[in-house]
């Protein structure tokens, strides 16, 4: 029998084949790996980049910026357990102790942020608002007061002085839109993307609306930067939350100036002035009531003792 | 063996070593890749020097207003304090601590101070009638940790210095050791 030789032809083939497809496939796994780490570089650097903006409002009374990003991000701002909270996008986040206010999630190129000290009397911290041009504010009537500067607070770029049932054409053409009245009666618009937010100045709460009319509230605010939160949180939860978080803050800087008074009183001769130290630390020892709300006369007592101790030219608590 | 075999095992092995040597090149690339983007991280972390001045003094716990800080909340601030949590400690990923990572005094510039090289504490403040004048030098706001391998980047500002006893303001300056 003739002996025929074996080609080797197509077994060099099947091995450059599985060669080739072994070396391609870790092209693809590395190109993939590279891709997703560069993303998450991106989303975390975007993520960083808008925490060190609201960094720079730190020492501003009153401070409004645009932020543009290299991309179109969608940020989510949420707070988390009455603790912190949560700048996200994507699989990058930053938690922070700010006190951040915004309608849930935030998709643009542009990002604007507004902040305004909380100073109850004296300066608590910052709160930072956060919106875009498809958040638009709606509010029919303000009354002369403490309404009318919520509404000056709020860019006249995103805010209407128009009622609700006014604004269908527009509802749209954006993401979110709030209802804000100072009074009854509530008017509501059944748009999912509509929320009504009630601010009674003169009891200090606020009432959330769903558009379906079911009402969360009254919560009591505590000054007009919590109120304003409450326009640009989320719903009544994300307030109740943010609050929180502003009651520790709160809370921390109570015995802050408690310790302040307490040296100070221990420092001072003059037994009017020593009286008036002592009122400021009873008010900034127990600062809440048993169900967790502000004293009333919180804010109001430490002005008018402050004052006080100017007119007996004491050193005073706080500046102002 | 065989020519054909021979050149089989050949090419076989010329492959091979054509394998590995991609292997390593893409194991080089990768390691030096990931190093470049680690340090990009590392970047992103870093705060501008007048952002993180800015966010030290207008912190509420010591501030009294634009680039003005109350020595008398200093003495009594205790970054370490355990009802304070983690605010001004914790690390990177946990809430932003605004302290983290850094050391932090003010030292009494003008008038110039006697005992310069003295902490004004709660001690030196009730030692009444020479508090800060003839007893401390400077404040300590933080006391951060320099890890081995970290470096340190170290930003220094003028500042308002309050004493609230005394009302009246003296003339500081803020240094803020940044360790990376």
């Amino acid at each position: 029998m003739k002996k025929r030789g074996v080609s080797m032809f197509p077994f060099v083939i099947i091995f450059v084949l599985l060669a080739g497809a072994i070396i391609l496939m870790f092209f693809f796994g590395f190109a993939k790996g590279v891709k997703e780490q560069g993303e998450s570089v991106n989303n975390l650097q975007i993520v960083n980049l808008l925490d060190r903006e609201l960094d720079s409002f730190t020492l501003a009374e009153n401070a409004r910026d645009t932020f543009e990003f290299p991309s179109e991000p969608e940020i989510n701002i949420t707070c988390i357990g009455g603790e912190k909270s949560r700048i996200q996008y994507g699989d990058a986040r930053r938690d922070t102790f700010k006190l951040i206010a915004a309608p849930g999630i935030l998709k643009g190129k542009k990002l604007d942020a507004w902040t305004l000290a909380w100073e109850y009397p004296f300066k608590i911290d910052n709160f930072y608002y956060l919106g875009n041009k498809k958040i638009r504010f709606y509010s029919p009537y303000s009354p002369p007061g403490t309404a009318a500067k919520i509404d000056d607070n709020i860019p006249a770029t995103h805010f209407s002085k128009r009622n609700v049932n006014q604004i269908d054409a527009e509802i749209n053409q954006v993401d979110n839109a709030v209802n804000i009245l100072y009074s009854d009666p509530v008017s509501f618009n059944p748009n999912l993307k509509v929320k009504t937010v009630k601010i009674d100045t003169n009891t200090k709460t606020v009432t959330f609306y769903k558009p379906d009319g079911t009402a969360e509230g009254p919560e009591p605010y505590w000054g007009l930067p919590m109120a304003i939160a409450a326009i640009f949180a989320e719903d009544y939860n994300e307030y109740k939350c943010i609050k929180e978080i502003a009651k520790k803050r709160l809370g921390r800087m109570s015995e802050v100036y408690e310790k302040k008074a307490r040296e100070l009183e221990s420092k001072e001769t003059d037994p009017g002035c020593k009286g008036i130290y002592q009122q400021i630390i009873t008010i900034l020892d127990i600062p809440f009531d048993i169900n967790g709300e502000l004293d009333g006369n919180y804010e109001s007592g430490l002005i008018k003792l402050n004052r006080q101790l100017i007119g007996k030219n004491c050193p005073p608590l706080f500046l102002t | 063996m065989k020519k054909a075999q021979i050149q089989f095992m050949e090419m076989i092995f010329v492959l091979l070593i054509l394998i590995i040597i991609i292997f390593i090149g893409m194991f080089l690339y990768f390691s030096f890749s990931s190093k470049s983007i680690q340090k990009k991280g590392e970047e992103l972390l870093d705060l501008d020097a007048a952002i993180l001045t800015d966010a030290v003094i207008g912190v509420p716990e010591i501030t009294c207003g634009s680039n003005c800080v109350d020595t008398l909340k200093i003495i009594n601030f205790d970054s370490r304090d355990p009802a304070l949590g983690t605010y001004y400690l914790n690390s990177y990923n946990s809430p932003s601590g605004r302290f983290k990572n850094m050391n932090i005094t003010i030292r009494r510039v003008w008038p110039v101070p006697v005992n310069e090289d003295v902490e004004c504490d709660l001690g030196k403040f009730n030692e009444v009638g020479r508090y800060p004048d003839d007893n401390c030098g400077y404040f300590v706001v933080n006391k951060g940790i320099k890890q081995p391998g970290q470096s340190k980047e170290i930003i220094q500002n003028a500042v308002a210095l309050y004493y609230p006893t005394k009302e009246r303001y003296e003339f500081g300056l803020i240094r803020i050791e940044v360790f990376k």
